[in-house]
């Protein structure tokens, strides 16, 4: 570190990723060489609307789900949702079935990816693990190779429903307006039951693992409920019609930092609700509520600002609709101090509980007679005009906006990511984290870790990653004066050793 | 999802034909695949780390074709390096699980992932616009990309 005095000092973190963009924290440190300001950095994908523009509506379900790597069942959901509401045409029962059966079986799998390999080195491995060690690898040693062979097996059972009812497990075409492109067979349906039972034993196996490595383990709890990871905002998720949460369907609901209810509304409304205020310094729009306003990056009743995901989704719902996750959310609530819960961290065990209401929920639906009904399109008939569709993604909200002419050309196309609800609490607890861990004295790896966390329980979309490779790279600090001009650097390795430059 | 390959050879083109440059590896898939070289197996896949294992399984040696934004060559420059030449490293990034972490997972679970693996990559100049078109530079290494697998793929065949 340079020991030069300069008025500011900014210091980057900066994952060199590759494509998928620089998720970049810049810190800037005061004379007194503390934190003055943090911003986290997502750099967004451009020129959709421009892409989508003149396109049939059809085609979104398929061309949206291409775009991400991570979550192209959600695209897809949302797609298909936005073309019910475009062509003003409700699915038959059998149909909606369907796609939230399909709907439930990838939220399960990804859950559970979510919670073993891309959140686990954090939990399960341990927040001050060696660099070295957080990774899968970690994981799977800590967990063990069984544990491990379970999870993938688990997996790939659950990708092998999705594609027997989607077509293709990446990229599915199960999604049509009013309805799906195919039934589901009495086989199918015997197979969604069998692997819908091991879900469910999966998830409830997994929240006993959480127990026993996370919960019993002080420090890790202390971590959770400690202040640097703790926001009081409002929360948004949606329900059904007994406040419920649902991940396929239902209004949005918004609820306080108090618990209380501020706003439920349908879909198409959410114009009317939320807002998106811009910040010179990031691409990023923040949104926020429109009834409360942008009040800056400040929590609390009086401010705007909201987050989705299932931290928020558990908070923002009276419920859970199935009787084993209800269970677990009760103690998830009793453990950390009540409803709602503002702790960051605890988004890890809220993803878990989810995860068990999927898998409950897909086996409540596989098991319904009506599954196998082959009335499953309502074929459209309205002339096209304007559409959306919101479905709960893994990460959070995800809204799809078209608006198209009488022949049902896009002439608008806007969607709304989970990062984009998350962003201003996003850089809320990254500033957070970095005032109360860095300073100009201590820029140590375990304190870069520390700040890192604060953003990766998000799990943000980074340009809507395609893939990544090589994936992850070192960590880069640039201590850099007011003028842009770099100091020193600071780079960890693979080793987790960190070099001075 | 990835078939068993004929000779143990898979080549695996990872990108997005929608964003720019990132469609490179596509390019590289068509050419291979209109004059194949042998019986190489040309896999393409939009997916992102870990949901590349499905991908990754089922053979003994790849090549994977990519992009590379290293911010420190020029648009269109070809890097060849094997996996052992690169260090795995921890995610920084959920999202951003790596593919040297998956393979590592799928070793350590006992998995049929490749023990030898290439990587062809080429820097690019955008990826992120959708719809964007491909850089000239980054285009015109398609071809010579191309040469390089079919001379790889030869070499493993004669092995």
């Amino acid at each position: 570190m340079s020991t030069e005095t300069v008025s500011t000092r900014r210091v980057t973190i900066d994952p060199i990723t590759r494509l998928e963009g620089h998720g970049k924290i810049d810190i800037f440190l005061d004379d007194a060489g503390q934190v003055e300001r943090a911003y986290f950095q997502v750099p967004e994908l451009r020129g959709f609307e421009k892409f989508a523009e003149g396109r049939p509506a059809e085609d979104m379900p398929q061309i949206t789900s291409r775009i991400c790597g991570v979550c192209p069942s959600a695209h897809h959901m949302a797609a298909t949702k936005a073309l019910d509401d475009l062509y003003q045409v409700e699915p038959p029962p059998a149909g909606r079935k369907i796609r939230e059966l399909y709907y439930n079986t990838f939220m399960t799998e990804d859950h559970a990816l979510h919670f073993y390999f891309l959140g686990g080195p954090d939990f399960v491995v341990g927040p001050k693990a060696p660099a070295a060690e957080r990774n899968v690898l970690g994981v799977v040693a800590k967990v063990g190779v069984e544990t491990g062979k379970k999870v993938i097996q688990m997996r790939r059972r659950l990708r092998e429903l999705m594609t027997l009812i989607g077509g293709k497990a990446v990229h599915p075409v199960l999604g049509l307006p009013g309805g799906v492109a195919k039934a589901v067979t009495k086989d199918a349906q015997a197979q969604f039951k069998q692997v819908a039972g091991e879900a469910v034993d999966f998830a409830r196996f997994t929240l006993d693992l959480f127990a026993q490595v996370v919960l019993k383990n002080s420090d890790y709890v202390n971590l959770i409920l400690s202040d640097t990871y703790t926001h009081r905002t409002n929360y948004m998720g949606m329900v059904d019609d007994q406040n419920r949460l649902n991940f396929y369907d239902g209004k949005l609901r918004v609820v306080s930092p108090e618990g209380n209810e501020v706003l439920k509304f349908p879909n198409r409304q959410y114009l009317d609700h939320i807002a998106e205020h811009v910040e010179p310094w990031s691409y990023m729009k923040f949104t926020y509520l429109k009834s409360i306003g942008w009040k800056g990056f400040t929590e609390g009743a009086e401010s705007g600002i909201y987050s989705v995901a299932p931290l928020a989704r558990l908070n923002a719902s009276d419920a859970l609709p199935t009787p084993l996750a209800q269970e677990a959310a009760k103690q998830y609530f009793s453990t950390l101090g009540g409803k709602p819960v503002h702790h960051t961290l605890a988004l890890h065990w809220a993803r878990l509980i989810e995860m068990l209401c999927a898998a409950e929920r897909m086996k409540e639906l596989a098991e319904d007679p009506e599954i196998t009904n082959s009335n499953i399109r309502t074929v459209p008939t309205a002339t096209p005009k304007e559409g959306v569709g919101v479905v709960e993604a893994p990460r959070g909200t995800l809204i799809h906006h078209y608006q198209t002419d009488e022949k049902g050309l896009i002439r608008k196309a806007n969607l709304i990511v989970a990062t984009q609800h998350n962003a201003a609490r996003m850089a809320m607890s990254v500033e957070k984290a970095a005032k109360g861990l860095v300073s100009r004295n201590d820029i140590s790896d375990g304190v870069l870790n520390m700040v890192e966390m604060a953003f990766r329980a998000y799990d943000p979309c980074l340009g809507c990653a395609t893939h990544s490779l090589p994936g992850s790279m070192p960590l880069f600090v640039r201590v850099c004066d007011s003028q842009g001009q770099t100091q020193t650097t600071l780079r960890r390795d693979s080793d987790g050793s960190v070099h001075r430059g | 999802m990835a078939g068993k390959a004929p000779l143990g050879l898979r080549v695996l083109c990872l990108g997005n034909e929608m964003l720019g440059d990132d469609a490179f590896a596509f390019r590289v898939a068509e050419h291979l695949r209109q004059s194949p070289a042998g019986e190489i197996e040309v896999v393409t896949s939009s997916a992102s780390g870990f949901y590349l294992l499905d991908d990754l399984s089922g053979c003994r040696e790849m090549i994977v074709v990519d992009v590379l934004e290293t911010g420190k060559a020029a648009p269109g420059t070809i890097s060849e390096f094997r996996e052992q030449d690169i260090s795995p490293i921890p995610g920084a990034f959920p999202h951003g699980i790596g593919l040297f972490q998956v393979l590592e997972l799928g070793r350590a679970l006992g998995m049929p992932v490749p023990s030898e693996v290439t990587f062809l990559t080429v820097e690019p100049f955008d990826c992120l616009t959708v719809g964007g078109t491909m850089n000239e530079a980054v285009a015109q290494a398609v071809e010579q990309v191309v040469s390089r697998v079919r001379e790889l793929a030869g070499r493993h065949a004669s092995a």
